[in-house]
Order: structure tokens, then sequence, then C-alpha cells
């Protein structure tokens, strides 16, 4: 998903500056879009505050598919209740400002004349699988664990005290394995360093670096 | 006690005038300028400022590099008409005229470094004043560019410089949405000739 945002932040060199907000839905099936994204789910999203404590991040996204690749500045911020991600045109503008809150849902503002190709529900869904407590808080010792949330196996390994991947796959088809998160090191703030997320759903990777203010 | 008398506001006006007249003139023969930068970008709805430094350059008539160096490298190059932005990934590369809130922001610094009086004023409401005041610089000035042309009068509210002599010290933008940037420059070269190799170094991405 975030292989197409990086091809919509990419359009902002192209366009003017202006803003548009829309409903949580903004299917448009632009460039870089997944056919079978833009009709699929990523399914219900769990609440802002899945994601433990309150931080904000600056980020680097590098994003690839065999639709392209790609590279975009975002900040991520967590407040009780409220999950925001504002994502930066090459320029340092404002691109977009993608918004969950518990009170009033997801909430999509676009600053470049451009169509979200897909729902920013799968950009959410992909920050809630990196950083939400799905089986609970960490282990007490290094090793692996898994548990069934919702529809879906998740897996993980820990090492070091530190959570080191994740796996999700369907419950109704737990061998095979639809979203694999790789963790390296951790931030001041508890989050990690560097993020791989490899999609074989929609077959993308992302790798999200995490900054200095 | 001695009072000093204080000038009136119409020979204020002429001194401004002059002194913004000899500056720009000053710019238009600089060589070329160097300068080191850290940017705080004010974001309203963010809980802490994004912090940006780097070295900006600048090759009269129309060249200027901005290379970030912290928290991540990255560069954006404008010659003439083009701009060029990435880093280690790679880079890309749009027609300026294709946007033309970037156009009018690019050119305005460039059109201010290049001394370029009648550019500034075909996209700005100038008010240029001297520093004034028994700790003022003695070539001290402060400049305020006020867009008027749409659509960069729909983003950017106004800009406001602060220097002495060709040493630019700082430059912040206040935009429409409340965001506002503040850079501080400093190492300023304003006597910074760049030659043939140097230009072939520096205006380009860094990988």
């Amino acid at each position: 998903m975030l292989v197409a945002l990086s091809t919509f932040v990419m359009a902002a060199a192209g366009g003017c500056g202006h803003q548009s907000e829309g409903p949580g839905d903004s299917r448009a099936g632009g460039a870089g879009a997944s056919p079978s994204a833009a009709s699929a789910s990523p399914g219900i999203l769990p609440p802002p505050d899945a994601i433990p404590g309150t931080f904000t991040v600056r980020q680097k996204i590098v994003a690839h598919s065999a639709h392209g690749s790609g590279s975009f500045e975002a900040v991520l911020q967590k407040e009780p209740g409220k999950l925001t991600l504002l994502g930066f045109t090459p320029y340092g503008a404002r691109a977009f400002l993608l918004e969950q809150s518990a009170a009033a849902g997801v909430k999509l503002t676009s600053y470049i004349p451009r169509q979200l190709p897909f729902s920013p529900d799968f950009i959410l869904m992909d920050i809630h699988r990196v950083l939400d407590a799905w089986l609970g808080p960490p282990p007490t010792a290094d090793g692996e664990r898994g548990g069934t949330v919702r529809d879906e196996v998740v897996r993980e390994r820990w090492t070091g005290g530190h959570l080191a991947s994740r796996t999700f796959a369907a419950a109704n088809d737990p061998s095979r394995v639809t979203t694999t998160v790789n963790y390296q090191g951790v931030t001041a703030v508890g989050l990690p360093v560097k993020v791989s997320i490899a999609n074989a759903r929609f077959g993308y990777d992302l790798t999200i670096e995490t900054l200095a203010m | 006690m001695v009072v000093a008398k204080a000038d009136s506001p119409a020979k204020n006006e002429a001194k401004n005038e002059a002194m913004m007249t000899a500056l720009l003139a000053r710019f238009a023969k600089a060589p070329g300028i160097f300068a080191r930068y850290k940017e705080e970008k004010h974001i309203a709805l963010l809980q802490a400022p994004l912090v940006n430094e780097g070295t900006i350059h600048f090759a009269p008539p129309g060249r200027l590099a901005r290379h970030t160096t912290k928290p991540i490298a990255s560069s954006l190059v404008i010659d003439d008409k083009k701009v060029t932005f990435g880093g280690a990934e790679g880079s890309e590369s749009m027609d300026l005229g294709t946007n033309p809130v970037a156009r009018a922001f690019v050119d305005s610094f460039v059109m201010l470094l290049a001394g370029n009086r009648a550019g500034l004023e075909r996209y700005f409401t100038i008010k240029f004043t001297a520093a004034r005041g028994p700790k003022a610089a003695p070539d001290g000035w402060h400049l305020v560019l006020i867009p008027r042309t749409s659509p960069m009068d729909k983003v950017i509210k106004e800009m406001t410089l602060d220097g002495n002599g060709l040493e630019i010290r700082e430059m912040v933008v206040r935009e429409s949405s409340g965001d506002w940037t503040r850079t501080v420059f400093s190492a300023v070269d304003t006597n910074h000739p760049y030659d043939a190799a140097e230009q072939a170094r520096v205006f380009r991405v860094q990988k």
C-alpha cells in the first residue's frame, strides 16, 4: 500500500498546493495500486490505543513492489485515542494527513491534487500490524509465541527482550504467511529503529526507518 | 540628558529604500554564496518540531543547492527551470513550471540572492527596514515578503528574512495553515566563487 502512497506523494512534485478532505475510503485505482487491493479490505482496524504509549517520531519509508518503488518522509504521532500520520513532499511541504481517532474514525486530508488509490485503512493496518501489542504484554523470556487474534494467526519471535519478528496468516490457512514484519534496534521512545514489512498478499516490501525529530 | 531626535517617517523610508537598493546591488555582484543551515519546522498538529541541518550553495544567476545532512541525507538542486531532488535511493527531476507554488518559492530565494528586485516585486509586496537602535548592527536589515500572486498567496502567508550586509542570518516562513519554519544560517560566505569543478560536485544530488 505504501508503494502506491509513495507514488502519490511523489506526484506532489508535479502539482500545486491545495487541500481536500474525504471520508476514510478514497479508492480511485491510480498509479501503483494493486488491482486486488482496490476491492479488498484490510479487515477491522484496531482502535488507536491498541498501540501502546504516546510518541511523535519522524520516519523515512522506502517501498518496493512490482509496480515500482519510491520513498518519502512522514511523522507518526500517537496520542491517547488518536493516531496521526503526516506525509511530506520532497520539498518538505505537507502531502497528506491521515488520522484515526476513537471518536471520529478515519480521516484523510490530501494537500496534493491526487486521490489516494486505495483505502487509507490499509496504511493504518500496516502501522497497527507493526506496533500493536497483538499478543499482549512482552513475554518474560525470549523465544517464540503465537495466538489467534480475530481471524488471523499471529506469531512472534523475541530476542534480547525485544520483538525481533512477527508474522500474520489467515486463521483458515495458517501455513501461508501473508505479512512478515522484522524489527531492528530500539529507539529512546521504545519504537524499533528499523522495520521491514513484506506483504505477500499484495506483493510489496517496506523499510521504515525512525529518524531523530 | 541628551535626547536623540528621531528621523521622520519619510526620511526613514528614504533610508530603507537606499539601503535595500544598495544591498540588492551587492547581492547581484556576489560571486557565490555558501552557508550552513539549521531548520526547525513547526507543524501545528505535531508536538515537536522537525529539525534539518545541512548546507546551502548559490551560484549566480540561478543555481541553488540545498544538501540536508541531518537527520538523513537528501538533496534539492535548482538549476534555472528544473528542480532535482533525491538521495541514496535515487533522484527525480521536475519542471518547476508545473508547480507554481514551488516555482514562486524557489524564485523568491534565488531572486533575492541574485539581487533581482523586479523579480521579487513581481511575486511579493516588499517591506524592508534597516536595523535601528543602539544594539543594531550597522548593516543590519529586516525584510518581509508577502506573496501577492495566486496560488502562492493561498499557501504562504509571509516570509521574513534578517541579515547583516550580504549575510542572511535567519529566514522565517509562515504558512496559511499555521505551520511555520525558522531557518538559521551560519558560516555564511558571501564571497564564494564556484569554479567548474566545484559546480559539478555541488550542484547535483549527493548519493
